[in-house]
C-alpha cells in the first residue's frame, strides 16, 4: 500500500505507487499495414489512380495532450516502361485532427517514384526500348502536432499511379507498375508547452 | 511507517527519487558496415549472388527489468551503378531477428527480401543478333528503413542480421553494348540502429 502524492500532468499515483501516465512514454500507438490492389500490368493514366489506400483513425484516451507523427513505410517499387512514356507511383498524405476529424482525400504528391526513358526524337517513329527499375522501401515521417485528451487524428495515405506528359503506343509495349504495400505507424510523444 | 512506493521506471537512492535510463528512447546499438565487393559485376544469375555486406549477428541485451521494444533503424548508403543493354543489375538486402537465446536465420534474399534497387535498359539488336549500344547509370539516394521489433523481455536478447547482396536476374548477355559490357555496382554502407523505446510498468499503475 502506497501513500498518494501530488503529483503534475504526465505522473500518476495511487494506492499502488507512482508512475509516468502513458501519454509521458514516446509509443507507437496505431499500425497499419495496407497492400496494393493494382500490381501489375498498366496502361495510359494522366489522372491519379489508387493502388492504396489506407487510414489511421486514433483518439487520445488519456488526461494529457500528446505530441503525435507518423511514420509512412513504403515497400519496395518496381516500374517497367516502354519509349517514351512515363510511369509514376506517387505517395499522398493528409491528415485532420479535432473531436471528430475528416482528412481530405489525398492527391498530388509528398513523395515518390517513376522512370521515362526516350530513344527516337519525338517526330521520328518510336524504337523498341524497355527499362525496368527497381526502388528500395523507405520511410518518411510527417510531424502531425497536438492531440488533446479526447480528440481524434485521422491521417490518411494513397498510393497513386499516373502516366504525366505525352504518351505514344510503344513497340513490343511491357508497362508494369508494382506498389506492394504501405505501412503507417503512429507514434504519442508528450505534448510539451514549456511548463508542466 | 508511511510509504511511497514507485515504479521500476523510477528508484529512490538515500531518499531521493530519480528516474532510471530505461524511460526514454535510447540508443542502445549504432554500428555502420562497409561494403566489402563493390565495383565490377560479371554474370551473377543465380541468386543470392555476391555478397556484399554482412554485419554478422548484432546482440543487444534487455538490460532494463520492464519490456523493451526496440526500433530498428537502417540505413542505406547512397547507391550507383552501370549496366550495358540489355543486361539488369539487381541489389537485394534483407534483415533476420530473433528475441531470446536462438540465433535468427542467415538472411537470404533468394525468395524473401526487405529491400532491392536495380535497372535493365532493353534496347534490342541488330540484324547480326547483337546487342546495340546502350547502357545506364544511375545514383541513387541514401534510403532508410525501419521494423518494430517487440516485446524484449527483461534480461533476455534481441539479435539482428543483415545482409546485402548484388545479382544479376537472367538472362545474361556476353556481348552487351555491342561487344562492350560495362557493368559495376556499389552499395558503400549500411548503418544499423536499435533505439530502445520504455514501457510502463504493469504491476505498480493503475
Amino acid at each position: 500500500m502506497s501513500l498518494k502524492v501530488c503529483t503534475s500532468e504526465f505522473l500518476i499515483s495511487d494506492s499502488r505507487g507512482l508512475e509516468f501516465s502513458p501519454g509521458w512514454l514516446p509509443s507507437l500507438v496505431a499500425e497499419r499495414m495496407a497492400v496494393s490492389g493494382k500490381d501489375g500490368n498498366v496502361d495510359r493514366s494522366p489522372d491519379q489512380v489508387p493502388f492504396i489506400d489506407s487510414e489511421i483513425l486514433w483518439t487520445n484516451s488519456g488526461d494529457d495532450s500528446v505530441h503525435t507523427m507518423v511514420s509512412i513505410h513504403r515497400a519496395p517499387r518496381s516500374i517497367v516502361t516502354s519509349t517514351p512514356n512515363t510511369l509514376v507511383l506517387d505517395d499522398a498524405w493528409t491528415w485532420d485532427i479535432g473531436v471528430s476529424p475528416s482528412a481530405p482525400l489525398p492527391f498530388g504528391t509528398n513523395s515518390g517514384v517513376g522512370i521515362r526513358f526516350q530513344t527516337t526524337q519525338s517526330f521520328n517513329p518510336v524504337i523498341y526500348t524497355r527499362l525496368f527499375r527497381d526502388f528500395p522501401d523507405s520511410v518518411s515521417y510527417q510531424d502531425l502536432g497536438e492531440v488533446p485528451p479526447g480528440e481524434t487524428v485521422h491521417f490518411r495515405y494513397r498510393c497513386l499511379f499516373s502516366t504525366p506528359g505525352n504518351w505514344r503506343a510503344p513497340v513490343q509495349p511491357l508497362l508494369l507498375a508494382s506498389a506492394r504495400w504501405a505501412r503507417l505507424r503512429l507514434w504519442s510523444s508528450p505534448w510539451i508547452t514549456g511548463v508542466i | 511507517m508511511a510509504e511511497v512506493c514507485v515504479s521500476r521506471n523510477m528508484d529512490i537512492d538515500g531518499g531521493v527519487l530519480g528516474i532510471q535510463p530505461w524511460t526514454t528512447p535510447r540508443h542502445v546499438l549504432d554500428q555502420t558496415f562497409t561494403s566489402t565487393g563493390d565495383g565490377t559485376v560479371t554474370q551473377l544469375t543465380t541468386l543470392p549472388g555476391t555478397l556484399l555486406i554482412d554485419s554478422g549477428i548484432l546482440t543487444w541485451t534487455n538490460d532494463s527489468p520492464l519490456i523493451a521494444h526496440v526500433l530498428l533503424r537502417v540505413q542505406r548508403g547512397y547507391r550507383n551503378w552501370r549496366v550495358s543493354n540489355p543486361n539488369a543489375i539487381q541489389i537485394r538486402d534483407r534483415w533476420t531477428w530473433r528475441i531470446g537465446g536462438i540465433d535468427p536465420t542467415v538472411p537470404d534474399p533468394s525468395s524473401t527480401y526487405n529491400g532491392q534497387s536495380g535497372a535493365a535498359l532493353d534496347v534490342g539488336a541488330d540484324v547480326n543478333a547483337t546487342p546495340v549500344k546502350g547502357q545506364y547509370w544511375e545514383w541513387e539516394d541514401g534510403t532508410m528503413a525501419e521494423d518494430w521489433l517487440t516485446p524484449v523481455p527483461p534480461g533476455e536478447d534481441l539479435k539482428v542480421w543483415y545482409r546485402c547482396y548484388v545479382w544479376t536476374p537472367p538472362p545474361w548477355s556476353n556481348n552487351a553494348n555491342a561487344n562492350d559490357p560495362q557493368h559495376s555496382a556499389s552499395v558503400h554502407n549500411t548503418r544499423i540502429q536499435m533505439i530502445a523505446f520504455p514501457s510502463l510498468d504493469t504491476e505498480v499503475t493503475g
